[in-house]
């Protein structure tokens, strides 16, 4: 099946639907939807590679239309576009939509084609994966980094998942240290630590080794801060502070079985990509450090 | 309160030499008459250091002014004639119940002092006068701390006023930059393509001219001009093949009214805040209702249907920016009232009378209890999760149209929905025009 790759844009502006594709159509098939109905009738109809769609509509949002994508169509890439930031539609993105980019309007054409091209490279790549026989599943007794400043979280995830091994820092270099000796599969960390912030950390380590499925737990509140975690760093879920205990183990439940499936599919792995992160000097201790350990990292595993 | 100086009756004390019950009534006036005893109402009667009464020289007077007074009374004993129920006051009273007491039981006109004693013994005497003046002191005092409170409760309000204004100016300003950026997404993406398509065509053109000119060319080729005539057959064909030319004509249509809505929103935008205009004005409620309905149409487009019943107005004299603050408060309202999807309707006319307009701005959301309404336009008072509302928006608007002579009136209906009734007259009179609270609340605008 060489057929131009299939885009779904959905968004309730027709103009915005109109100009996205005359943007698009020479290169893609492209398929529009004015509402959440009626993409889902579309993707229950043709194979769609990547889903693109608007956060405020009414009816449906978008982000309860990438979750019944995720549904119908697992495979397809998932990308809001959106105007307006809501915390909430962010965090939904991220848990429930499991989205590959956040995209805000306006939108740069340049960046837009790029970052639907690297979507659709990723799907193509990930079906050619799914045909691909599976890698020997050595049965891993996946780790659990929880990096946090108190020790409620390592507790109770430790009492919880007593077949895994699990690790607990309270500072990042404590973790990498940690790390670089058992990677593990899922880190289950804050962003605010006794050094700082740690999205760079995050996005660094996201980039190096895209199996480490990232669960943050936070309570800050910044969109912007949240969209460069997705688009960055690719976390695969946020959890407001206070915990709530359900929805921790919930979450590490679904992250240990997508570490799972990562090490099964290494194609997957593509699906996860994040963007470039533009240097940021003034955090260059931090990315030192991470390069330290992810050098270690290499060291000890490059062999096998 | 807690700043006026404490006085007490200690303070008022003067050390009066007391009298004894047998002293003869010619003495005491003599007494009376003494340079000591000038400022004297009276003087006290006391035996063992208790008091037993008072003589007054109004008493003595008396006495004297009758036929042989002095020759018959003169020399009996004041007791027989003193007051054995003076007023007495307990030195360690507090001045203001002592001062409530003296005033309630003193006999007018006032003929004589109170007596102050420590435990039932005579201390000194306490003049009358004194001591209402002392009142009169604390009155001043506290009506200053009243005033004192008063301007800092104004101030804290005038806060909360504008705190208000901020948080919906925060929502709006959100609301509105989603607003703009729907149709900026779209111009911007039509430009880039706009500017893609010019490059391909222009690619085009250039073979075509290049065509031309060879064809022009006497000394030209048959191989050079069928080389041109094919890349410019080719060129062109692209063109037409990407649809481009058809294509080209809608995305501008599109472009111009996308920008055509970015500068009503921007128009809207001020004429919502009137930034530029007098503080009253004359102004037609009527686009009044339609600049808030723009600059809340992100918040209400996903939650209602809107339908416009407008009557012919004339104009009404108001600040407009607090009106338009007051109809966009009640339209978010009535949004968010709104579960699912609903309808709001806004009707204006004028009433029969002539001089007043009435609008009114109705939603078919869940309206509310009754117990609710009476209380909506309490400072405050919310119905909405923390940090979502301030409970201020109402009351505000309640003083608003209040300041503006007007009326605001709700009827709701649980399950049903809710109606706001605003009545505004078309003319301020000429002293609510002055009225200070509405000239103080517009200049803080600016």
């Amino acid at each position: 099946m060489n057929a131009k790759p299939t885009l779904l844009f959905v968004d309730d502006e027709e103009r915005i639907l109109r100009t996205l594709v005359l943007a698009f159509r020479v290169r893609y098939r492209v398929l529009s939807a004015s509402s959440g109905e009626e993409a889902i009738a579309l993707l229950r109809e043709h194979q769609v590679d990547v889903v693109i769609s608007d956060q405020r509509m009414p009816q449906m949002t978008g982000v309860e239309v990438l979750r019944a994508a995720r549904e119908i169509a697992p495979h397809a890439m998932r990308i809001l576009l959106t105007g307006y930031a809501e915390l909430a539609s962010i965090v939904g993105s991220i848990n429930e939509g499991e989205i590959f980019r956040y995209v805000q309007k306006p939108w740069r054409l340049e960046e837009l084609r790029d970052t639907i091209a690297k979507a659709v490279d990723i799907v193509r790549a990930a079906r050619d994966a799914q045909t691909a026989p599976v890698v020997a599943n050595q049965a891993s007794a996946a780790g659990i980094m929880v990096l946090d400043r108190t020790p409620a979280l390592f507790d109770l995830i430790r009492q919880a998942h007593p077949e895994h091994q699990v690790d607990a820092a309270d500072t990042l270099d404590d973790a990498l240290e940690r790390m670089a000796r058992h990677p593990p599969a899922v880190l289950v960390t804050d962003l605010q630590l006794p050094e700082g912030d740690i999205s760079d950390a995050l996005r660094l380590l996201k980039a190096q080794q895209p199996e480490l499925v990232v669960v943050v737990v936070t309570a800050f509140r910044d969109t912007g801060h949240l969209i460069r975690l997705i688009n960055q760093a690719q976390v695969y879920r946020v959890l407001p502070r206070p915990v709530s205990q359900n929805m921790l183990l919930r979450s590490l439940e679904s992250a240990l079985k997508h570490h799972d499936l990562l090490r099964e599919r290494p194609a997957l792995l593509r699906r996860h990509s994040v963007e470039a992160v533009p240097e940021a000097p003034q955090h260059s201790d931090i990315q030192q450090r991470v390069r330290g350990y992810l050098d270690r990292l290499r060291g000890r595993t490059s062999p096998a | 309160m807690a700043a006026v100086r404490k006085t007490r009756i200690s303070d008022l004390t003067m050390r009066v030499h007391p009298i004894p019950p047998g002293m003869r009534v010619a003495d005491v006036a003599d007494l009376f008459l003494a340079d000591a005893c000038r400022d004297l109402l009276c003087l006290p009667v006391v035996q063992d250091g208790r008091p037993l009464g008072v003589i007054s020289r109004y008493a003595i007077m008396r006495i004297f002014l009758r036929q042989y007074g002095r020759e018959i009374f003169g020399q009996r004993p004041i007791e027989r004639f003193m007051n054995s129920a003076p007023l007495m006051v307990d030195i360690d009273a507090d001045v203001e119940a002592a001062s409530a007491w003296v005033r309630q039981h003193m006999v007018l006109p006032v003929t004589e002092d109170f007596i102050i004693v420590e435990q039932g013994h005579y201390r000194g005497m306490g003049m009358v006068t004194s001591l209402l003046e002392l009142m009169e002191h604390h009155v001043a005092l506290r009506g200053r701390a009243l005033a004192r409170a008063n301007a800092s409760l104004k101030a804290s309000q005038a806060h909360l006023v504008q705190s208000e204004k901020m948080a919906s100016l925060g929502q709006m300003v959100a609301g509105v930059a989603h607003e703009i950026n729907t149709p900026l997404g779209y111009v911007r993406s039509n430009v880039e393509l706009a500017r893609d398509f010019v490059s391909q065509t222009s690619s085009a053109l250039v073979a075509s001219r290049n065509l031309i000119h060879c064809l022009l060319d006497e000394r030209a080729s048959d191989e050079e001009i069928s080389g041109h005539l094919m890349t410019a057959a080719e060129e062109t064909e692209s063109v037409s093949q990407s649809g481009i030319l058809e294509e080209v004509s809608p995305l501008f249509d599109d472009t111009l009214h996308g920008l055509e809505q970015i500068s009503d929103l921007v128009v809207n935008l001020r004429n919502f805040s009137r930034l530029d205009r007098a503080r009253v004005d004359h102004v037609n409620l009527n686009e009044s209702l339609d600049s808030a309905l723009t600059i809340g149409r992100n918040l209400i487009k996903h939650k209602a249907e809107v339908i416009c019943d407008y009557g012919d107005l004339p104009s009404v004299e108001c600040a407009a920016s607090q009106i338009n603050q007051v109809f966009l408060n009640i339209l978010t309202n009535a949004a968010q009232a709104i579960s699912d999807y609903g309808r709001i309707t806004v009707s204006t006319r004028v009433l029969p009378d002539g001089d007043q307009v009435e609008v009114r701005i109705r939603d078919n959301g869940c309206g509310m209890p009754e117990e609710v309404r009476a209380r909506i336009f309490d400072p405050f008072f919310t119905t909405k999760p923390v940090g979502q509302g301030t409970g201020l928006g109402l009351s505000i608007s309640y003083q608003i149209i209040e300041q503006h002579r007007g009326s605001i009136d709700v009827v709701s209906t649980p399950g049903e929905g809710t109606e706001f009734v605003l009545c505004l007259p078309c003319r301020q009179t000429a002293s609510a025009a002055q009225n200070p609270v509405l000239a103080e609340a517009a200049g803080s605008e600016a």
